[in-house]
């Protein structure tokens, strides 16, 4: 099957090389690739470690939240609260925006608020989900181990389901990138992969537009790509030989 | 000479009831008319434990008693009292989670370690120095089997392997005593002798040796144990009382059965738990 898809790669990018006019309303392959490679020598690589930068900042300042949510959670008297908090990731963010403006200043610190909190909204669901899967007898087995409750948080909750914490970010990834574009507008001051797409979809340059949007494609599936290859490298997924 | 005596309680169950909301799960196990004490007992010339199986229908509530035993659920009422091995002076406490090892009919282990790291956290929890734990490990490892599994992790294992992870891990934190939850549930016959080993190992361990299990298989109970339990359910006027309790009592060794080969006499003591549980 991965033969099939090569081909049918190969075939769709010669087909957009070749097929597509030049000058048209989508840009050919090769008017991306010359948008793309001008970007890179006008320092592309510093707005990907921008948006990076945003990207990991949030998603630990998220993960870190949303993981003390979630394991509250298995304290009856925070179960609704965080119940809540999950139901919150149909809410859209952008209508508190001025709030969390005056309240940041601005800046990276406003970008990290906001994605962070649109984050924990997405990640609490899923933690949660993951610690109400937890069966009880691997609770019995440890405290027949004599373990105590932080021992057990500790082994069993977090140690144990580490790669499903992974997981989560990996599943979750594909929305905060959607979010990034718009965090990074907020504040084009700050750079990124965000706030270049948005200055250039204004100037209607579709090779531009194009170029930076497969940057962003690129950076998805990479980031997506090491994070499925760091969860199947944790022992519960090892396959005898 | 007396085959066997018996010395100390292991394990006594004074009055046990378990209410979850609404519903009696058991029901005063223990009284004073059907006790439930386990003896150490002491063979003559050899190194042995005991072997006790707890046999009942499906509900009666055997996997809570072994959780209440264990330590890991308190009971509603009454109270299950063991030796003081801190003390050691001949005292007894009530159990606490870690006192008696556990192993469940699914064999839980950790996801994301290897074998010998499990074993390794269950000898630090077990008391174990530290300068002595890797040594002690590694024999273990090589006792039960699993000197090529060391560094694999659960799901690299087979079910048998499984099982005797969950055992050592046990052994490694409650030395001697341990509870087996439906331990021969879906077995092989090659699996099913593995099993038996297993209790071997354990029970000729030391004296204090103990294996407490429970079954549906009546014959193998009676094979191997030396007392059986009978939990189920009482009826009053024809109706079931809720709750399953202790209805009867096998002492094996009393009756010169335990020990022996499986025969005619077995049959006969198996032939009375069957009734006894289908008319519960």
């Amino acid at each position: 099957m991965r033969k099939i898809g090569a081909a049918q790669l190969v075939a769709f990018l010669l087909a957009w090389t070749f097929l597509v006019p030049q000058h048209s309303l989508i840009p050919n392959l090769g008017e991306v690739l010359r948008a793309l490679s001008n970007y890179w020598g006008n320092g592309l690589f510093f707005q990907i470690i921008a948006t990076l930068f945003l990207c990991s900042m949030a998603t630990l300042v998220s993960i870190f939240f949303s993981s003390l949510m979630a394991y509250a959670s298995t304290i009856p008297f925070f179960k609704p609260p965080v119940s809540l908090l999950g139901t919150l990731r149909y809410n859209p963010i952008q209508g508190f925006t001025v709030i969390l403006t005056v309240m940041t200043g601005g800046g990276r610190w406003l970008q990290i608020l906001i994605l962070s909190i649109f984050m924990s909204f997405y990640f609490i669901t899923g933690l949660v989900s993951i610690i109400n899967d937890i069966p009880e007898g691997s609770f019995n087995r440890v405290r027949a181990m004599r373990m105590n409750g932080w021992k057990i948080l500790w082994k069993v909750v977090i140690v144990d389901h580490l790669d499903f914490l992974i997981e989560v970010i990996r599943l979750n990834l594909s929305m905060t990138f959607m979010m990034i574009v718009s965090v990074e507008a907020m504040d084009k001051s700050q750079g990124g992969l965000g706030a270049m797409l948005t200055d250039t979809s204004r100037g209607m340059n579709f090779p531009n537009v194009f170029a930076i949007q497969a940057v962003i494609l690129l950076l998805g599936l990479v980031i997506d790509w090491a994070l499925r290859l760091l969860f199947n490298s944790f022992p519960a997924h090892k396959k005898n030989c | 000479m007396q085959e066997f005596t018996r010395t100390i309680p292991l394990v006594t169950i004074q009055g046990v009831s378990k209410h979850i909301g609404n519903k009696v799960i058991l029901r005063d196990i223990g009284r004073e008319e059907n006790p439930f004490i386990i003896y150490d007992i002491n063979r003559p010339g050899k190194v042995q434990g005991q072997v006790v199986a707890v046999v009942g229908p499906s509900g009666a509530g055997k996997s809570t008693l072994f959780e209440m035993i264990a330590g890991i659920h308190l009971p509603t009422s009454g109270s299950i009292i063991i030796p003081n091995e801190y003390l050691n002076d001949g005292s007894s406490k009530e159990v606490e989670p870690g006192d008696i090892g556990f192993v469940q009919q699914a064999y839980p282990l950790s996801r994301n370690l290897t074998v010998k790291q499990m074993l390794l956290d269950a000898a630090r929890q077990g008391g174990i120095a530290k300068k002595d734990r890797l040594a002690i490990v590694e024999a273990m490892l090589e006792t039960w089997g699993l000197i090529d599994q060391r560094n694999q992790s659960a799901n690299q294992l087979s079910g048998g392997q499984r099982q005797r992870v969950a055992i050592v891990e046990q052994q490694l934190c409650s030395h001697h005593f341990i509870l087996f939850d439906e331990p021969f549930s879906g077995l092989d016959v090659k699996n099913t002798d593995d099993v038996k080993n297993s209790f071997e190992k354990i029970s000729e361990s030391s004296d204090l040796g103990t294996v407490i299990f429970s079954t549906h298989d009546i014959n193998l109970a009676a094979e191997i144990a030396d007392r059986i339990y009978v939990l189920g359910f009482e009826k009053e006027k024809g109706k079931r009382i809720p709750g399953g309790t202790l209805i009867k009592f096998f002492d094996l060794m009393e009756m010169g059965l335990a020990w022996k080969p499986f025969g005619a006499p077995h049959r006969e003591v198996v032939a009375e738990i069957h009734n006894l549980i289908k008319t519960c």
